[in-house]
């Protein structure tokens, strides 16, 4: 009997932790912090700390599951329901967050972070670019396929604009980003990959985000260096789409060409990169690019057979043109002007002929420089395949 | 009332077995972050070089503990030795696997507890992150000891199977660009990462205290080739697939790749998300059956010392293995522990067999002559 007892009461004890479960909270009472704001504060300095010279205003933006699921039937949710942004001011990451805690109901959760922005300003400090980020990396709530973007003036207005389409605008910028099709903006930047920039003090570019008014767009990208992690300039338009044809980038793409007195549409489908380096002059090193560019024709204004073969021959000799004039500015741009290798130059000395990149590794991009005196020569290689579903569209008369 | 436990019809395993047990006690906690070790010390992703080199040691001298094993004729590994080489030198063996065995244990513990709260358990007390785990594995190894390897035999093929679905997922982040330059590191620098990898491969020593319960214990030999080569290959793939695809700069700096590797596996569609804590899962699964054999291996040795009940000895060196297992204050000292754990092993698990056997062989050599 008295073992049996003895049992009994062993099995209510047991049930004693089971209310004790330290980690758990509440699906409800989580708040899902999906994108965040940084932008410069304007706290006085701290006299006591002497490193405590920068502060950030932070911007969340957190979900209101609830505003999520609401569906068309029920009259069409407001964009503002499913979301709120609150700004904060702090030295850390983690104190924002601490003093976010004391103001929303809900506990910040960073599982589903989406989105960094970082404004211009706070992107330009030396190491504010790393430093911002630590939190994110470091935390492991966050993956390292959240998103970073620069923001040309106040990276806070990004999150303020009016979503089209989507229901918050976090999820807005972040579907364009994804966008295959947007040769004008850069592949959308991961802070794993910003991580691997950072750690290799290799320049690169971030996605930029501009806001005018309500309207958002991706078009162009900041240059980050390499070596002081911080903002050095920005590559505009037709720089953005050069650099998409130079590296990895987006792949697809428009190029405009005058064919007789028209403009002829032609849409990048496939783009090959090939690099060889000649490397026996230090001081000169000459990066022969070929690049093997594929597509086809989507919309002419100038009338002609283009089932000849003189036709599509002319049409590729024009587009060759216009990639190598396209690839130059954007060679000028980073190599003669911001001296910052994003091409991958430094990248495919390091994996194809490391006894040379040891040698020059420590004045790649800074110091003496040797990506600036560097050249490069590009060639390419246009295939037109396809020109659509029609010849002409008209008859012409003269 | 008392337990009830159930008993198998023979306490003997077979070369599966034993494969499995060797190979689980090796798989633990040294691969979540030999990864980061290893590019520490070598080259872009020269490092499968190290892990080779040092798993082709671990081979051999597995392969030499082995031969030993054969001459046990279902003796156990201590027992031998008073045989051979005097009583009171298998006193100062049997002492010094049980202290490695113990705090091997201890070590693993914490490590596992570690790992847990960082990535599961955010506010839940290390201290009883810790206690539920040891509790677990007391419980585990207070039982049959053919039961633990039958546990080990169930719960490894899920974790080769997990890691390698896992590999496979993260295919579409694979960059063989970041793999490259390939042999640019000198092979100072490839033997300085193999150091680093071999406290990943002790644990073949296993063998010494399993193969008498093995129904074949001459083929123990080959079992023990297949079971080091089993965790060399699956370490030289983990490596090959952290460093493509986080390169070998970032590997460096994370303090878990393999887990951070199965964070960044994404299935498309985004239906399922945090894919990783299966992956936790199963390998939790692995590492406590690591430290549930070295235990037993502990026990083991002191067996030899006292014929105290297995459960006795249980309740003693629970509170202990707790003890140690608390005493890193951070990080730092966890992983200075597991240095001096990882010396320690190369004394016992290799020194100590090695002399035994040269000195039987001499022994042998005179003998005949």
């Amino acid at each position: 009997m008295a073992k049996r007892l003895l049992l009994l009461a062993a099995c209510f004890l047991i049930m004693l932790p089971l209310s004790g479960c330290w980690d758990q909270i509440e699906l409800e009472q989580r708040g899902f912090v999906i994108g965040v704001a940084i932008d410069e504060g304007k706290m006085p300095e701290d006299e006591g700390k002497k490193g405590a010279k920068q502060s950030f205003r932070v911007t969340f933006q957190e979900v209101i599951p609830a505003g999520l699921r609401q569906t068309s039937q029920s009259g069409g949710s407001l964009a503002g329901d499913s979301y709120f942004n609150i700004t904060l001011e702090g030295r850390t990451m983690l104190s924002v967050i601490a003093k976010m805690s004391s103001m929303t109901s809900r506990t910040p959760f960073f599982e589903h972070l989406k989105l960094v922005i970082i404004s211009e300003k706070v992107a330009s400090t030396k190491y504010g670019f790393a430093n911002v980020l630590d939190y994110f990396l470091r935390n492991n709530d966050a993956r390292r396929s959240v998103a970073v973007m620069v923001a040309k003036g106040e990276a806070k207005s990004v999150l303020d604009t009016l979503p089209q389409g989507e229901k918050t605008p976090v999820m807005f910028v972040q579907s364009i980003s994804k966008n295959q099709d947007s040769y004008r903006m850069v592949p959308e930047t991961r802070i794993g990959d910003v991580h691997e920039y950072l750690l290799k003090k290799e320049s690169f570019v971030v996605q930029k985000v501009n806001t005018k008014g309500n309207y958002i767009s991706l078009i162009g990208a900041a240059v980050m260096d390499g070596m002081d992690n911080n903002l050095v300039g920005t590559l505009n338009e037709t720089e953005t789409e050069g650099y998409n044809f130079l590296h990895e980038g987006i792949k697809g793409g428009v190029l405009e060409i005058l064919i007789g007195d028209n403009l002829v549409a032609f849409k990048v489908e496939r783009v090959d990169r090939k690099i060889k380096a000649v490397t026996e002059d230090l001081a000169r090193i000459r990066f022969e690019i070929e690049l093997n560019v594929e597509g086809s024709m989507l919309e002419a204004f100038e009338r002609k057979d283009y089932l000849k073969d003189a036709t599509i021959n002319e049409l590729e000799e024009k587009v060759t043109d216009s990639i190598k004039q396209l690839v130059e500015q954007t060679i000028s741009k980073t190599q003669k002007e911001l001296k910052k290798d994003v091409l991958g130059l430094g990248t495919h000395l390091k994996e194809q002929h490391p006894k040379v990149w040891d040698r020059v590794s420590n004045n790649w991009d800074t110091g003496d420089n040797y990506f600036a005196s560097s050249q490069i020569v590009v060639t390419a290689e246009v295939g037109l395949r396809r020109i659509g579903s029609v010849n002409n569209t008209e008859e012409r008369g003269e | 009332m008392g337990m009830r436990s159930w008993e198998y019809g023979d306490e003997r395993i077979g070369q599966k077995e034993m494969v499995l047990t060797t190979s689980s006690l090796m798989i633990g906690v040294g691969i979540l972050t030999l990864p980061r070790t290893i590019a520490q010390a070598t080259n872009a992703s020269d490092g499968w070089l190290s892990i080779l080199l040092a798993g082709g040691a671990a081979i051999f001298i597995a392969w030499l503990l082995a031969r030993l094993s054969t001459r046990f004729r279902n003796r156990t590994f201590l027992e031998y030795t008073s045989e051979v080489a005097s009583r009171p030198v298998a006193y100062v063996v049997g002492g010094l696997f049980a202290f490695y065995f113990l705090i091997f244990c201890a070590y693993i513990t914490r490590s596992v507890a570690e790992m847990s709260k960082q990535y599961l358990f955010d506010r839940t007390p290390l201290e009883v992150i810790s206690l539920c785990f040891m509790l677990i594995v007391i419980y585990a190894v207070s039982g049959s000891r053919t039961g633990l390897v039958r546990l080990t035999v169930l719960f490894l093929p899920f974790v080769f199977i997990t890691t390698i679905v896992f590999l496979l997922l993260s295919i579409n982040l694979f960059e063989v660009d970041k793999l490259l330059p390939l042999f640019h590191s000198d092979w100072k620098t490839i033997l300085e990462g193999s150091q680093k990898s071999i406290f990943s491969f002790l644990g073949f020593e296993a063998l010494l205290f399993y193969n008498s319960l093995s129904r074949k214990p001459e083929k123990t030999p080959k079992t023990a080739v297949i079971s080091v080569l089993i965790s060399v290959l699956l370490y030289v793939m983990i490596y090959v697939f952290t460093i493509a695809v986080f390169s070998n700069e970032v590997t460096r700096n994370i303090m878990y790749p393999t887990l951070e590797l199965a964070r960044e596996v994404s299935v498309p569609g985004e239906f399922f998300e945090r894919l990783e804590s299966l992956f936790l899962m199963f390998w939790v699964m692995s590492i406590f059956t690591t430290s549930a054999i070295a235990l037993d291996v502990s026990i083991q040795s002191l067996r030899f010392f006292t014929k105290i009940d297995k459960k006795k000895l249980l309740y003693v060196l629970g509170p202990i293995i707790y003890l140690i297992s608390m005493s890193p204050q951070n990080i730092v000292q966890l992983s200075n522990l597991g240095t001096l754990i990882s010396y320690l092993g190369m004394l016992t698990a290799i020194a100590i067999p090695v002399l035994l056997l040269v000195y039987v062989k001499l022994r042998e050599a005179i003998g005949h002559g």
